[in-house]
């Protein structure tokens, strides 16, 4: 008993107050940072159960991680070579390593869009029962998108690889360039937290945007090579970030796009610190509403 | 002693309209992003007070009872107290580190393992890993799961099993301060003596306990203060005992109130059931091992051939005593249509602490075609005991020694101790 030595030891008193956090900034600052350190290893116990339990009780195990992707482009795939569609791609590349780049980075970002909405009606008891770092859902919602994302990568690179389609070290970048998208789609899913935990209007609607959103970004189609000039498309903001990511995947050509990623990593920081005040602020006075 | 806990003026309304609830929701949230500070103390239409102006503070190593009817905000004053709800108006002030049992299990996957749900459980309580490894044999120990189960999906146990594997986790939280709602009650009564046991542990250490229960034998055996709330305010604060004799009356008044609403059987209805001191007066409480008698008013609406009047005493929801007609050969050949009848108690030997009473009437079988009862089973009314002559003895030990339950019977007895040197209460004072 007396070999164990708390180390987490409180000196300054917790204050709960009917307050606005927002009027003293600098407290809410340093408790923000000082959630994700204690959050850290709540996080991870939260992710290894939810993808544990996940695939456990499945005999196909990861093999639903790459399911849908591979379903979406094979249709694709099907569609362009039965020449029902005609789609607008570039001849360089094999349509089908084209196709499932997109689609798997299509998929990690309508993931990470409801991914904390998803994570927090899971864990809606948990959170209006015990008091622990609110942080650790959406860290772990993060962590347990970007595994199944690493997995299609896997699969991806394994179609890379089939097609004999000419590797380069930049497609070893995929995987942390598209955590940029994912970030993307969490502070996306964040902002619609207060509304979505409120209304369940949200999550029926979100699929039935997705859908849309799916066909005015380029993922089955190449938007560089043709008509790119469509408002739609400039209003989306998905779609720079998401040609970037994928040029550079598949031509290895980083330069052009640094300007791009580099502005987005910067609008990302700003978004992500703002979505995570709303959230800090907000989940309190959401969770007696539950 | 330091304040370890300081709750002043604390205030949290509730709407009981979902839709609106919803709306004050969106609007709440606007505000508060907005930068605004809304003066929230007033009532919004179909909001109501679920706490209403709470003060208080608890000194470390110290153990707080907090009771009340259902719906009295206890358990919304607990989570105030462990910052899951944001207070309306208020302050609270908590110096060190928090563990709530506020549901045993939070966080539990049925299909991962005893010990994979341990780690998820207790990590979401608050403990940290290295903390988790050094007490995973602990807590599997307490739980008292054998060891080929602790590697079984959690869906395999039973809930005894899950609600034992909860506990172990919350108990082996090394706190400063433990918020505990209406959970002890998990398991068997060997178990729930060895959760007791590792409170009374905890708090020896200088750890300080706010438990919620409406029961009063938790608050009395264990707590050295008590709050009683009623529609979220405190109605009554203090020591364990003064306060629950106060629930004890408040509880005998709304049953009080209740009475008079008459429940009729089918055949014969109970109008009304009391009790009645020595002296003949109607009491709801009564000092310790003093005889009283229950007198019960009937009304006839059908004739009844060979009822039998049976009284049953129960504490805490489980029986303690039955007098009853059939038993003691005694049958009712002609029964008045309204009158009463009388059972007098010599000499109970009731513990202290609050009793039930339930009254029946049933009909002999064997002349009434099967039908069983002319009037069911059913609590009637409350009354309390009282230390009386055991004050002088009890207060003198802590009771908390000697019972871990306060029992309901305490036996006429003496002890029989030859060749065994022993002395009398005088020198044990010194506990």
């Amino acid at each position: 008993m007396n070999k164990y030595k708390d180390n987490k030891k409180i000196n300054t008193p917790i204050i709960y107050s009917a307050e606005n956090p927002l009027r003293s900034p600098l407290k809410l600052i340093k408790e923000l940072f000082s959630n994700i350190h204690s959050a850290r290893e709540l996080t991870w116990s939260l992710t290894v159960r939810d993808i544990t339990a996940k695939y456990r009780q499945t005999i196909l195990g990861y093999f639903w991680a790459i399911f849908p992707p591979i379903l979406t482009s094979f249709l694709f795939v099907f569609l362009q070579k039965s020449a029902v569609i005609n789609i607008n791609a570039n001849k360089d590349v094999p349509y089908p390593v084209f196709i499932f780049s997109g689609t798997i980075l299509w998929l990690l970002f309508t993931d990470s869009l409801n991914a904390p909405l998803r994570i927090l009606q899971g864990n809606k008891s948990m959170l209006g029962k015990i008091n622990f770092p609110r942080e650790a859902l959406i860290l772990s919602a993060f962590l347990q998108v970007m595994f199944d994302f690493l997995i299609r990568f896997l699969i991806l690179m394994v179609v890379v690889v089939y097609y004999q389609y000419n590797f380069h070290s930049a497609m070893l970048l995929y995987p942390f360039l598209a955590i940029l998208i994912c970030l993307l789609g969490i502070i996306i899913g964040v902002f619609l937290i207060p509304i979505g935990m409120l209304y369940s209007d949200v999550i029926s609607a979100i699929p039935i945007i997705t859908q849309l959103w799916f066909f005015i970004t380029p993922i089955i189609y190449d938007v560089s090579l043709g008509t790119s000039t469509s408002l739609l498309f400039k209003l989306n903001p998905v779609t720079y970030i998401f040609v970037a990511v994928r040029n550079i995947f598949l031509y290895g050509n980083i330069l052009p796009y640094l300007s791009i990623i580099i502005s987005y990593i910067i609008v990302l920081f700003i978004l992500l610190f703002l979505a995570w005040v709303i959230y800090k602020v907000t989940l309190p006075l959401l969770i007696e509403r539950f | 002693m330091q304040e370890i806990i300081t709750v002043e003026n604390v205030s949290k309304k509730f709407s009981k309209n979902l839709k609106r609830s919803l709306f004050y929701g969106l609007t709440d949230t606007t505000k508060e992003l907005l930068f605004l500070q809304s003066p929230k103390n007033y009532l919004r239409p179909t909001e109501f007070w679920s706490i209403r102006n709470v003060s208080f503070s608890l000194k470390k190593g110290l153990m707080l009872g907090l009771t009340g009817l259902n719906g009295a905000g206890k358990s919304t004053l607990l989570k105030l107290i462990n910052g899951i709800l944001k207070p309306d108006v208020g302050k609270i002030t908590i110096n060190g580190r928090v563990g709530a049992l506020i549901e045993l299990g939070t966080g539990f996957n049925p299909i991962l393992s005893g010990r994979e749900n341990i780690h998820i459980n207790a990590s979401i309580l608050g403990m940290t890993k290295k903390e988790i490894d050094y007490k995973l044999d602990e807590i599997v120990d307490f739980s008292g799961i054998e060891k080929e189960f602790i590697e079984a999906p959690i869906k395999t146990y039973s809930s005894g099993m899950l609600a034992r594997l909860g506990f172990s986790v919350a108990v082996n939280l090394q706190p400063d301060i433990l918020l505990i709602d209406e959970i002890l009650s998990v398991g068997d009564v060997t178990f729930r003596e060895k959760s007791f046991n590792k409170l009374m542990e905890f708090k020896k250490k200088g750890g300080t306990i706010i438990l919620v229960s409406h029961l009063s034998k938790n608050i009395e055996s264990f707590c050295d203060e008590a709050i009683l709330l009623e529609k979220g305010s405190v109605v009554a604060q203090g020591t364990a005992t003064s306060v629950m004799e106060e629930y004890g009356k408040r509880a005998l008044q709304i049953i009080a109130n209740d009475n008079h609403k008459q429940v009729y059987g089918e055949d014969i209805s109970i109008t009304s059931v009391f009790i009645e001191n020595e002296k003949g007066e109607k009491v709801t409480q009564i000092d310790y091992n003093a005889s009283f008698t229950i007198v019960l008013y009937y009304k006839l609406h059908a004739s009844v051939l060979h009822p039998y009047f049976g009284i049953m005493i129960n504490k805490n929801e489980a029986p303690v005593a039955q007098m009853h007609m059939h038993v003691d050969g005694i049958t009712i050949t002609d029964l008045p249509k309204e009158g009463k009848v009388i059972c007098k108690i010599d000499k109970p030997n009731l513990a202290t602490g609050v009793y039930e009473i339930e009254v029946s009437v049933l009909a002999n079988p064997s002349v009434n075609m099967g039908k069983k009862r002319y009037a069911d089973w059913r609590k009637y009314t409350e009354f309390s005991v009282l230390p009386g002559q055991l004050r002088n003895k009890l207060s003198n030990i802590s009771s908390m020694d000697l019972y871990t339950y306060k029992p309901a019977v305490i036996l006429e007895h003496s002890w029989i101790l030859q060749n065994i040197q022993f002395t009398t209460m005088t020198e044990s004072q010194l506990l």
